[in-house]
């Protein structure tokens, strides 16, 4: 019952996103270096319990993102480049900013009152730490 | 593939060891009953009778009906075996699981008879009847791998019981039979050997149309 | 490309109140299928046909390479079949039914075997009759699993199995196709699991096979959308909406066919799209079904 990943079924998003971020989390903390051989496709869908059309799937964009290269016959590897786990925290961010901006539109929060609100937050986050 | 044809068989008989024993030893609890006068003698044919006819009831009943009906078939054709193989692996099975006993307790009556002394006139009669019984058997077999129907099947067994009656019946009123079956020597007279004759044919029949049947079905659960 | 390990073209079998048409159904080796539909719609009679249990009035069955049901002892070498109604010997042990599969199947793998019944918590000394459902269908996988059969069918093995059970037997199949020649093809009520470990999806209704798809590809397809419709505009009708609930000014609508673009239409009939939301295999089964019974009565 150790499996690297956790796919969820309650989890509304579809379970090659969930594996892909999951995959990223590991290159982003550096437990997945760069050059380091990802499991083959059929290995990781036998221990996280999950379709091999799945794994693929999240292999395929993955690679498509650039964050991992797959060489033919030998396997697939995270990408070269000490930037990868930052372009992926990079990525998050846009990702997160993408919701805010939408849901400040939908409740009507101008652009200074959601800055007031950030500076806040990170405020405390800062008293917290220290 | 005849490998897996007698793996298939071998499995039947293990299931219908205690019924082809059961029967062997019923038949032999008959014979301490033979000296104990004309009760014991009555005693001994109806245990014979249960010997012959018993075993037919649980040998289809167990190996074909039961097994259809719970499903059990459909592991057994999981495995490697084509559906009229293992059709006739059944049909081998039962018709080997009652006819084996069933000789055997015929060539032991006989063996008995001839070591014992005993007037042989209840012989000839008495074979007729065990004939009889065979080709009871091979109807109950006919009828449930040629039919799904278990209320033919509780039909069949009710009217083969009865019909042992008529049979008795019918068979002791004639003279040709009755008189002789007092005497120490047996009577073939030409009528019972006729009867023989046909009750082997039917029996005989029935079975090459069942094992015909079996083969050509395309339909197996 | 290896050739299929399934193939039925055109295959069709009548009853007297049941009729299977025009099926067609190929699965590729390292591939999971799972077989979904309502009770009824054919599921067993289609998996019972390609193990050459019944014959087929029409239409050809090869399952890897042998033709049905004229080949299937040859075929049935290589193929382990647990179903759902299948029953073993009562008044036999399971140590006894271990010892006549492996008398009779040569690849019967004994120390699998082994580990399987530890995993699986059976008694090899108990008798089959005493066994609870869930213990007698794992004993059935046992049976299957240890012939290390190139495919495995299974008709509704998840039924009655506890959920560690089920993730018991998850584990397992996927063990299976953890080599890329062979393949499993399972029929389930249980959309979940079929959702989880399937990579082709063949869904079937009233004997006719609606879908056999990539599974990605098919999720990919169905999305439900929320729509806030102003009074006084109606939403267009486009190809591939399955469904329209509306309640007011709000409007559910479920597609088959969902592209990027969809809700750019939508919004030019001045509509607003609220939320867009991925539809689970159950809700999609329940989608299908529903509107294509109601097809069947317009």
């Amino acid at each position: 019952m150790n499996s690297l990943f956790i796919i969820s079924q309650a989890d509304p998003r579809p379970m090659y996103l969930q594996l892909m971020e999951q995959i990223c989390q590991r290159i982003a903390t550096a437990d997945w270096p760069a050059g380091f051989e990802l499991p083959s496709i059929r290995a990781l869908a036998a221990d996280v319990r999950v379709s091999v059309i799945t794994v693929k799937r999240a292999y395929l964009e993955l690679e498509r993102q650039g964050v991992i290269v797959t060489r033919q016959g030998k396997g697939s590897f995270v990408a070269e480049g000490a930037d990868v786990g930052l372009r992926l925290r990079e990525q998050e961010l846009e990702d997160h900013l993408k919701s805010v901006a939408a849901l400040s539109l939908l409740l009507g929060v101008t652009p200074e009152q959601l800055d007031a609100r950030v500076r806040v937050l990170r405020d405390e986050l800062t008293r917290e730490k220290s | 593939m005849n490998a897996v044809l007698r793996s298939f068989v071998a499995k039947d008989l293990y299931f219908a060891r205690p019924v082809m024993i059961g029967s062997v030893l019923v038949a032999l609890l008959a014979i301490p009953l033979l000296s104990l006068g004309s009760l014991g003698r009555y005693a001994a044919m109806i245990l014979m009778v249960c010997a012959g006819a018993v075993p037919n009831f649980f040998i289809c009943g167990m190996l074909v009906v039961t097994e259809r009906k719970e499903r059990v078939n459909l592991f057994t054709l999981g495995l490697p075996i084509s559906g009229a193989k293992a059709a006739l692996a059944k049909a081998l099975a039962a018709a080997t699981a009652y006819i084996v006993p069933w000789t055997v307790m015929l060539i032991g009556t006989f063996v008995l008879f001839a070591v014992a002394h005993a007037p042989k006139g209840l012989l000839p009669f008495g074979t007729m009847a065990w004939v009889f019984l065979f080709d009871q058997f091979c109807l109950v077999l006919t009828v449930t791998l040629t039919s799904k129907s278990e209320a033919l099947f509780s039909t069949v067994i009710v009217v083969c019981n009865v019909s042992i009656s008529f049979y008795f019946y019918s068979f002791l009123s004639l003279h040709v039979i009755s008189d002789s079956m007092p005497s120490a020597v047996a009577a073939w007279s030409p009528f019972v050997l006729k009867v023989i004759a046909i009750e082997l044919l039917i029996g005989l029949a029935l079975l090459s149309f069942t094992f015909w049947h079996v083969t050509r079905q395309r339909d197996f659960i | 490309m290896s050739a299929p390990l399934i193939e039925l073209e055109g295959v069709e079998k009548s009853y007297p109140y049941f009729r299977l048409e025009g099926v067609r159904l190929r699965l590729e080796p390292g591939q999971v299928m799972g077989f979904i539909g309502p009770n009824g719609a054919g599921k067993s009679t289609t998996i019972r046909i390609l193990m050459g249990l019944i014959a087929q009035d029409r239409g050809e069955v090869r399952v890897m390479g042998c033709a049905m049901p004229r080949e299937q002892a040859v075929a049935k070498r290589d193929i382990g079949f647990v179903s759902e109604e299948m029953r073993l010997y009562g008044m036999a042990s399971l140590d006894w039914h271990m010892r006549f599969v492996a008398s009779v199947v040569p690849s019967w793998d004994s120390a699998y075997a082994e580990l399987l019944l530890k995993r699986f918590d059976l008694h090899r000394d108990q008798r089959t009759k005493t066994l609870s459902h869930g213990q007698r269908m794992k004993a059935m996988m046992l049976l299957a699993l240890a012939r290390r059969p190139r495919l495995l069918v299974l008709d509704e093995p998840m039924t009655g199995l506890d959920p560690v059970a089920r993730q018991e037997l998850l584990s397992e199949l996927m063990q299976v196709v953890s080599d890329e020649q062979r393949s499993v093809l399972f029929s389930s009520h249980h959309t979940q699991d079929v959702e989880l470990i399937s990579d082709q999806i063949a869904f079937i209704d009233r004997g006719r096979i609606i879908e056999s798809t990539d599974k990605e590809v098919f999720l990919d397809r169905w999305r439900r959308m929320h729509a806030e419709v102003p009074s006084g505009k109606s939403l267009p009708w486009l190809p591939g909406v399955v469904d329209v609930t509306s309640s007011g000014r709000v409007a559910v609508i479920t597609t088959k066919a969902f592209t990027n673009d969809l809700p750019a239409f939508y919004e030019q009939a001045g509509a607003t799209i609220r939320e867009i939301q991925h539809m689970t295999l159950e809700e999609i089964f329940v989608a299908e079904v529903m509107s294509s019974r109601k097809e069947n009565h317009a």
